[in-house]
């Protein structure tokens, strides 16, 4: 390693055993990801001022203009078979798609990183029993566990997010959970309990800050699952309630009209594929940009 | 390893009985008569009376305590019965058992697929870095993050569709028309196979990289081995344990996603009958479909951790 150090830098900096050992790694953010991270600023913007830069009413009907094409009589994404404006549905259901991702991920990771946190921390029956509960929640198939909360508590966004919230929750206990076992025996946390500090000032001041970055990039992670899942249901027609827009539906709906019309169908599937995309590469920027050294590794 | 395969087994048999339990929580926790739905999926709204929704109540036991209900229904799960349909009067079992195959067909051959061919593209890319590396990533990316539904959708489109070389969706048994049957499934298992691919070969090339740095990979090629026989006697199998984990999860929850791509391709697995028992609110469908998936689920995880121990001897022991 020594002789990859440039030498330039030795005369000014004397080689302590830190410099020797590991090359300093430069955090950088690929093209990829600030690209990924440009797009989900957008779609954020999009779902924020949905009533201001959307051109037409979303689910207003007009049968005269059924079907327009892409980018007649100001209709920039063209209309579907009610003659509703597909852009100004696009960007509603980016609000209805979001909305109920994010909720969904922030009580996941709220609760999940709480339970993670104080089953890592606490070596007692605590953490037998809230990591098997974490077990048998992932014996459902995602999709099938979110059906069951459908049917039980009807369709709507209220139950998509509790359902959702639920699915995902395990994986941010799993991930705290780690994060915990691997730091609790580590000399500033040992150093925390000789000064006399409570367990719930060290789980909060010294073991949550290195759980925070594994949990950002699961965060993200989860929101590309979360979009998944609701538009996969609502493709099903058991996720969001029409006429309120939703990609999943839109594809169902376009799917019908593909031979004639594929446009109704391929704007909506391209809209879901590229946010989920750019959620998904984001994480994955993040986690890179965290831990360089894992960087090629990284799944 | 006929102890640790027992002991694994009886987990099983202990986590399948918490989900069985949970689900019959889950149920009572509702608002509403079960015995309203019924009468109301029956269609004649007007034979709704007091009397009517008493005897439909005791006809499916629901006048019972409900600790009668649940080790009744518990001694079904013994002797599979779950139950009676709401909706069409018929044992749950056998509207089950006539679509499981459908839906199992598909997995298995999904399965084979993708893990065969997420481990060659993983243990290719593994060694190579810049373009391809990063083509590779973003590829994987891009499958990983198109849902099966869209994914399916767009496969009709341009094949059935635009080119007119495959059916667009539909079924013919294999005992009919086994050709027919085959193109059936092409597309299908595409839709699905492109996810779970993507998500193989990136454990597989993470893994192989991994492996890759280890002493006795370093010692093999200090033999003067050739390359070829490092990387299948020293890298690839050391590298397969957690791309059989993450196959398990993934094939575990491909059970849900094969909900979606029937659906696209109308194909009669446990999807039409799931997706219509939560339209109608059909419980016992409901119940049955999620206890069946959640058995098979556990019974791959069993599997797999079997399949450790024939990678990894040192397994076996905890």
């Amino acid at each position: 390693m020594t002789a990859t150090t440039p030498a330039t830098e030795q005369p000014t900096k004397p080689a302590t055993t830190q410099t020797i050992r590991t090359r300093p790694v430069r955090r950088r953010l690929s093209v990829m990801t600030i690209i990924a991270g440009a797009v989900v600023v957008i779609l954020a913007l999009m779902a924020i001022f949905a009533p201001l830069i959307s051109p037409f009413d979303p689910i207003a009907q007009d049968p005269a203009i059924r079907f327009t094409p892409p980018g007649s009589d100001g209709h920039i994404l063209g209309t579907d078979q009610y003659g509703r404006d597909i852009l100004s549905r696009l960007i509603y259901g980016a609000r209805v798609e979001l909305l109920t991702a994010l909720s969904a991920t922030l009580i996941a990771a709220i609760i999940g990183t709480t339970i993670g946190l104080i089953a890592g921390y606490f070596d007692t029956a605590v953490r037998s029993i809230s990591m098997r509960a974490m077990d048998v929640l992932l014996t459902f198939p995602p999709l099938i566990l979110a059906l069951f909360a459908v049917t039980l508590y009807g369709q709507g966004m209220v139950t998509l997010i509790a359902a959702l919230a639920l699915l995902f929750t395990p994986a941010f206990a799993r991930v705290a959970f780690a994060q915990v076992l691997s730091v609790r025996s580590l000399e500033y946390v040992e150093a925390a309990k000789l000064y006399g500090a409570k367990s719930p000032t060290i789980l909060a001041k010294v073991i949550l800050p290195n759980v925070a970055g594994p949990t950002v990039v699961r965060f993200t992670l989860t929101i590309a699952a979360a979009i998944l899942l609701e538009s996969g249901l609502s493709y099903l027609g058991l996720g969001i309630v029409p006429p309120e827009p939703s990609w999943g539906s839109m594809v169902a709906e376009g799917q019908r009209y593909m031979s004639t019309d594929p446009f109704v169908l391929l704007i909506p599937a391209a809209a879901v594929v590229i946010s989920v995309l750019a959620f998904a590469v984001l994480g994955d920027g993040i986690r890179q940009w965290l831990d360089p050294r894992s960087g090629r590794n990284a799944r | 390893m006929f102890l640790f395969i027992l002991k694994r087994l009886s987990v099983g048999v202990g986590l399948l009985f918490i989900v069985v339990t949970l689900v019959f929580i889950a149920v009572q926790t509702v608002p509403g008569d079960p015995a309203m739905i019924v009468l109301i999926g029956s269609g004649n709204t007007s034979e709704i009376t007091p009397e009517a929704l008493q005897a439909t109540r005791e006809q499916l036991g629901l006048d019972q305590p409900i600790l009668v209900q649940y080790v009744t229904y518990l001694g079904g799960l013994l002797t599979g019965n779950l139950g009676m349909s709401f909706e069409n009067r018929q044992p749950v079992t056998d509207l089950i058992a006539a679509r499981l195959p459908n839906t199992l067909e598909l997995i298995a051959i999904v399965a084979v697929v993708s893990i065969a061919a997420g481990i060659a593209l993983g243990a290719w890319a593994a060694q190579r870095r810049g373009a391809v590396n990063s083509g590779v990533t973003f590829l994987t990316s891009l499958g990983i993050s198109a849902p099966v539904y869209v994914l399916g959708t767009v496969l009709v489109f341009v094949f059935a569709v635009t080119l007119r070389v495959l059916p667009a969706g539909g079924f013919t048994s294999w005992a009919d028309d086994p050709v027919r049957h085959l193109q059936l499934l092409i597309l299908p298992v595409i839709a699905v196979s492109v996810g779970l691919t993507a998500v193989i070969a990136r454990v597989t090339r993470a893994s192989v990289n991994e492996t890759s740095q280890q002493d006795w990979v370093r010692t093999a090629r200090s033999w003067g081995l050739q390359e070829p026989v490092v990387f299948r006697t020293a890298v690839l199998r050391n590298s397969l344990t957690p791309v059989a984990t993450v196959a398990a999860l993934e094939i575990g929850i491909l059970l849900g996603s094969t909900v979606l791509v029937e659906r696209v391709f109308s194909w009669p697995g446990l999807s039409t009958l799931l997706v219509d028992g939560v339209a109608a609110r059909d419980y016992p469908v409901i119940q049955g479909v999620i206890i069946v998936t959640a058995a098979l689920f556990i019974v791959i995880n069993i599997l797999v951790d079997v399949l450790y121990g024939v990678l990894d001897p040192r397994a076996r022991q905890s």
